[in-house]
């Protein structure tokens, strides 16, 4: 038994100095340009409320789980055969045992299951920001959309390919797949402070686009369009990523592309040079070149 | 062992033989799921489509649609055929059980025979497995009830030795094995039904909607 | 229905050796077959988890001693392509030949009759076939690996079009569809065994709510296999038929191809997937609230609810698929009704965590190696369980659906959980399976030396999720603001290792036992089930009698009993 007693101790000790190790070897890392206990800098105007969403739960769970952990230990401490505990014989079944239970479960469901309902339901509908501005929800599109053709909606289209993404905006005439729009590789620019609709296809196969920096993701499915929309936040001009977050075959972990967040001013440069350099690269000969579709607006 | 120890009802069967159909109805309806995924399958792409048979690919013509309808019959007269022959078990005025089953056979291989003769002539005139989502899912959902309605023969001819040993009140007095060639023959013609009322549902979801 | 008396003769033990351990129709030695071959599945999938850390942790440098031996040709470092088939690769290993043998075909084969009372299933040779054709599904997977192309390379979840054959050609996904198609042929057999058994052969006496928690675990695990594996063979057919007479069931309407759906594909997975996630979970659930019972000397508390929510689980289970496809493009009306159901599973899940609580409070409990791993699950599922809300919710979903959040989180429900569930098991039923005690300190060494690791390892899976690293990547060499990661990364990679080093204990503990372990008694534990009353191992037909039964399965510390803190359900005076 004292054998055993030791050997758990050695053991734990062990265990604990590899934790703590592994602790210090996390903070004296190099190249910390940001947390790594924290998601990449937010640059949404919808992101924080993802943001807050996830701590709101983080903050609840964690209650419930160290209340649930608190008891078992407590109970593994006090209870132990081995320090002389009786067991109450307590079958626990009788139909008050069964409400109390079923009360309790209700309550924490009405509590926490509640609150998240509710929230994610204001995230994909509409709520209220903390400006006291309406904001539309991510999934809300008739809402999103209503001002359009608005000056202030970037539409721009997305094909995913294996392993790039391929980017369309309209151009001057407003029209996609006609010759004056701007067409880039793996490099997605927006204006700050707009908002950024965008409808996405595939060219092969299933790809997920991917900011991380808006807390957003929609997958890019062949044969059919699916959209999202974001809107950056003002001052946040800079560079950032695109990822791909649905596996597409063995060079996915490849898959990004340049996101660049602009400033107005940048912006109306890089349009005009943009436009300029994508009307001499139009050929009108190459059908790979044409893959733009017709704007969707009625379409997820 | 006399006929009123076998009757179908499940209260008064022996044991085993009760383990025997529960287990069966369990594997009924676990496979049942398969077919309910492929009709599943066929409605989505079904109702997706803005015109049904698509326009990119061959119908399938009225040919077929006669074949389907003649199996329909076929289908429904061997079910009752094989209805007759369960109520038939241990009386004496019924015509023999092995008159029945034999019947419900012979409808099966006509089954078989009119189904594939329908695919050649599809196949001939143009209609492959590979020219659109109507045809692949007319080819897949009749060739995988046919693999059932084959092997439903295949049980049949199985357990034929069974039903000869029920099949007349003389056979069932001197028979020890009653329950057991009951039971087999049961598992079969539950089988049996089962292939039939997926062919309705196929017969519906391929031609009806 | 009345459960009544088996009538059956008790047949004598078969004499050959191909009979007696090839081809047996004995539940028990069925389901030694099957933990075994799980346990070498895991082996594999462990093997493999560990190469895709090293990977990820010390990018270019070769794996340790297997590297050069699996990898000559690239100098002992995973290649992405070979990256891509090993995580395809342990994830279906992990889930139908690792986890479903030992929990279900296993421990379901060996349980299930000695628990109810019962001689053997109920269709003895349908359980050896079931057995053979999952044999079938392991040599063609094993296979696979050895075809021009190599094994199926993307993710167990096959998303087509990237399954087609278009771009996955040769026969390496070919084949993983017909091992698939062997597992559930293998799973329904044994479904239609376990459900017919459950119904028909309870000891006289054995009510539905007398039966322990295992067996209700078992029987709703094996009512949902055989409704939804069904759902992935009519699936599988269809890709089956895309990949060998190019159909185009789930090719996409683009360039000029006649199309089909591809997203169908996910529905029925996922309609068959998410089921699957409480068919593996089930049994461990079980199993974890009849240790606790047994080792807290106390019945198991509110037991009648917590069979009720494991059925209403069940029923829940088959309803809320589609929280696994919140960024395909579902409208939002569907997608909000999907999040709704999935947060009602949160209420049966709580009565039963409470019951489990409330069972080990004021108990007496007696920490055998068993009863920590049980103790485990709780731990490890009340995290995973909890993490699982940030998912169910569309507002963080959108964020976290596929990154290193949702691999954390399921591992600790499905990995964790079910694995510490399965030890569990192994540890308490050992000594009957055959009829050797293990070892207690290296069971408790084995599991404080794999927990630890493992909550790390699981934790920081989540921890790196929620810092945005997407998933199913072979490096993060193309995202600088994943670099800063990295030692993260090797920290998981390190708890991984640790986590696999401390599976040698058990390796040597089970090996030694089997062979050179004390002999066991008829009831090492103190508990009161019908395997208990039988010698161990147990005879060949197990029940000479079948013994009726007078009392619950967690008859601890009744008061009508004096002489010991237990009573047999067996047992009729009791004093």
């Amino acid at each position: 038994m004292r054998k055993t007693k030791i050997a758990l101790f050695l053991c734990w000790l062990v265990c604990a100095c590899m934790l703590s190790t592994g602790v210090v070897l996390a903070q004296n890392s190099q190249d910390m340009t940001r947390s790594m206990w924290l998601p990449p800098l937010d640059i949404s105007k919808d992101g924080y409320r993802s943001d807050s969403l996830f701590m709101i739960v983080t903050y609840m769970t964690g209650v419930l789980f160290i209340i649930m952990t608190g008891i078992m230990v407590v109970a593994s401490i006090k209870f132990r055969a081995s320090s002389g505990a009786k067991a109450h014989y307590d079958r626990g079944d009788t139909k008050k045992d069964g409400m109390k239970g079923l009360i309790i479960s209700t309550v924490i469901f009405l509590a926490v299951d509640g609150t998240l309902l509710y929230r994610s339901h204001e995230d994909l509908q509409g709520y209220t920001d903390r400006e006291g501005n309406k904001r539309a929800g991510v999934w809300n599109f008739p809402e999103a959309t209503k001002d359009e053709p608005h000056a202030d909606v970037l539409r721009v289209e997305v094909l995913a390919q294996q392993w790039a993404w391929n980017f369309r905006y309209a151009g001057a005439d407003k029209l996609f797949n006609t010759p004056d729009d701007i067409v880039t590789l793996n490099d997605f620019r927006v204006p700050e402070n707009k908002k950024v609709l965008v409808q996405l296809r595939s060219k092969d196969v299933i790809h997920s686009f991917f900011l991380a920096n808006c807390r957003m993701k929609r997958d890019a499915n062949p044969g059919e369009t699916t959209r999202m929309w974001f809107e950056t936040k003002p001052g946040t001009a800079g560079e950032y990523k695109v990822t791909c977050a649905e596996m597409c075959g063995y060079a996915h972990y490849l898959m990004s592309a340049q996101f660049h967040v602009l400033t107005d001013a940048q912006w109306t440069k890089w349009e005009a040079e943009a436009t300029k350099w994508s009307e001499i690269a139009y050929d009108a000969t190459k059908p790979d070149q044409q893959w733009g579709w017709e704007w969707t607006p009625k379409r997820m | 062992m006399n006929a009123a120890t076998i009757s179908p009802s499940m209260n008064t069967l022996p044991r085993r033989a009760v383990d025997a159909r529960i287990g069966m109805m369990i594997f009924l309806a676990s496979w049942g799921m398969v077919f309910l995924t492929l009709f599943f399958s066929f409605s989505i792409y079904r109702f997706q489509a803005p015109v049904w048979p698509p326009v990119d690919g061959p119908g399938l013509g009225t040919g077929a649609f006669v074949a389907a309808v003649v199996n329909t019959s076929l289908v429904l007269i061997s079910g009752m055929l094989l209805f007759l022959a369960s109520r038939s078990i241990g009386k004496a005025t019924q015509p023999r059980i092995v008159t029945y089953v034999g019947g419900t056979i012979l409808l099966g291989i006509a089954f078989l025979g009119i189904q594939i003769n329908t695919w050649i002539d599809l196949w001939e005139s143009g209609v492959r497995l590979q020219s659109g989502i109507y045809p692949a899912l007319f080819y897949a959902l009749t060739i995988f009830h046919a693999l059932h309605v084959f092997a439903g023969i295949v049980t049949f001819l199985f357990v034929l030795p069974s039903v000869r040993a029920l099949s007349s009140v003389a056979a069932l007095a001197s028979n020890r094995d009653a329950v057991t060639d009951q039971t087999r023959f049961a598992m079969a013609a539950m089988f049996w039904h089962f292939v039939a009322v997926a062919w309705f549902a196929t017969f519906f979801i391929v031609y009806i909607i | 229905m009345e459960p009544l008396i088996v009538d059956d003769h008790i047949h004598p033990e078969p004499t050959s050796f191909l009979a007696k351990y090839v081809f047996s129709h004995d539940h028990k030695t069925i389901g030694k077959q099957f933990i075994f071959t799980g346990l070498f599945g895991l082996l594999v999938g462990g093997v493999m988890a560990m190469i895709i850390r090293w990977t990820l942790a010390y990018p270019g440098e070769p794996f340790p001693v297997l590297g050069n031996l699996l990898f000559s040709d690239t100098n002992g470092i995973l290649s992405n392509d070979r990256y891509a088939m090993f995580f395809t690769m342990h994830g279906t290993i992990m889930i139908f030949f690792a986890i479903t043998p030992i929990l279900i075909g296993g421990f379901g084969n060996f349980t299930i009759p000695l628990l109810i009372g019962a001689r053997d299933m109920a269709f003895p040779i349908l359980n050896m076939l079931s057995f053979w054709a999952y044999f079938i599904a392991v040599v063609l997977l094993g296979l696979s690996f050895f075809v021009p192309g190599g094994a199926s390379a993307g993710g167990w979840v096959a998303y087509p079009p990237l399954a087609s054959a278009q771009f996955q050609p040769g026969w390496g996904h070919t084949l993983w569809l017909l091992s698939i198609y062997f597992v559930g042929t293998s799973s329904i057999m044994g479904a239609i065994n376990y459900i017919t058994t459950v119904i028909r052969f309870r000891a006289p006496g054995m009510g539905w709510f007398d039966m322990p928690l295992t067996i209700w675990g078992l029987w709703l695990t094996a009512i949902l296999n055989a409704l939804f594996i069904p759902v992935l063979t009519g699936g599988a057919i269809l890709m089956l038929l895309d990949r060998l007479f190019h159909t185009n069931f789930y090719a996409p309407a683009t360039h000029g191809v006649k199309g089909g759906d591809p997203i169908l594909w996910q529905h029925l997975f996922w309609i068959f997937g998410h089921p699957e996630v409480y068919i593996l979970i089930l049994p461990a659930w079980g199993i974890v609230s009849d240790l606790l019972s047994f080792f807290a000397r106390k019945p198991a508390f509110g037991y009648r609810f917590t069979a009720i929510s494991m059925v209403a689980i069940t029923i829940l289970s088959a309803v809320v698929y589609g929280h696994h496809m919140f960024t395909t493009g579902m409208t939002p009306m569907l997608s909000e009704s999907f999040m709704t159901l999935t947060m009602i599973i949160s209420i049966p899940a709580e009565i039963f965590f409470l019951n489990w609580l409330h069972t080990i409070w004021h108990g007496s409990i007696r920490f055998t190696s068993a009863m920590w791993f049980a103790l485990g699950v709780v731990f490890v599922f009340g995290l995973g369980g909890l993490t699982g809300l940030y998912l169910a919710a569309i507002g963080t979903d959108l964020y976290l659906h596929d990154t290193y959040f949702v691999v954390g989180h399921f591992h600790l429900t499905m990995a964790a959980a079910v694995l510490f569930g399965s030890f569990a098991a192994l540890y308490f039923w050992f000594p009957k399976m055959f009829g050797r005690m293990m070892n207690e300190t290296l069971g408790k060494l084995h599991f404080w030396t794999s927990i630890i690791p493992l909550t790390v390892l699981f934790c920081l899976m989540l921890t790196v999720g929620y810092s945005g690293m997407h998933r199913r990547i072979a490096s993060v060499e193309a995202y600088p603001y994943l670099k800063v990661l990295q030692p993260m990364n090797v920290w998981i990679t390190i708890s991984a290792l640790a986590l696999g080093a401390a599976q040698v204990l058990f390796v040597i503990n089970f090996f030694y036992s089997l062979f050179s372990g004390p002999k066991a008694p008829k009831n090492p534990w103190d508990v009161g089930t019908l395997e208990w009353s039988l010698e161990s191992p147990p005879p060949y037909y197990n029940f000479k009698e079948i013994p009726p039964v007078h009392y619950g399965p967690h008859e601890f510390n009744n008061p009508n009993s004096k002489s010991k803190d237990w009573i047999g359900q067996w047992e009729k005076d009791v004093k």
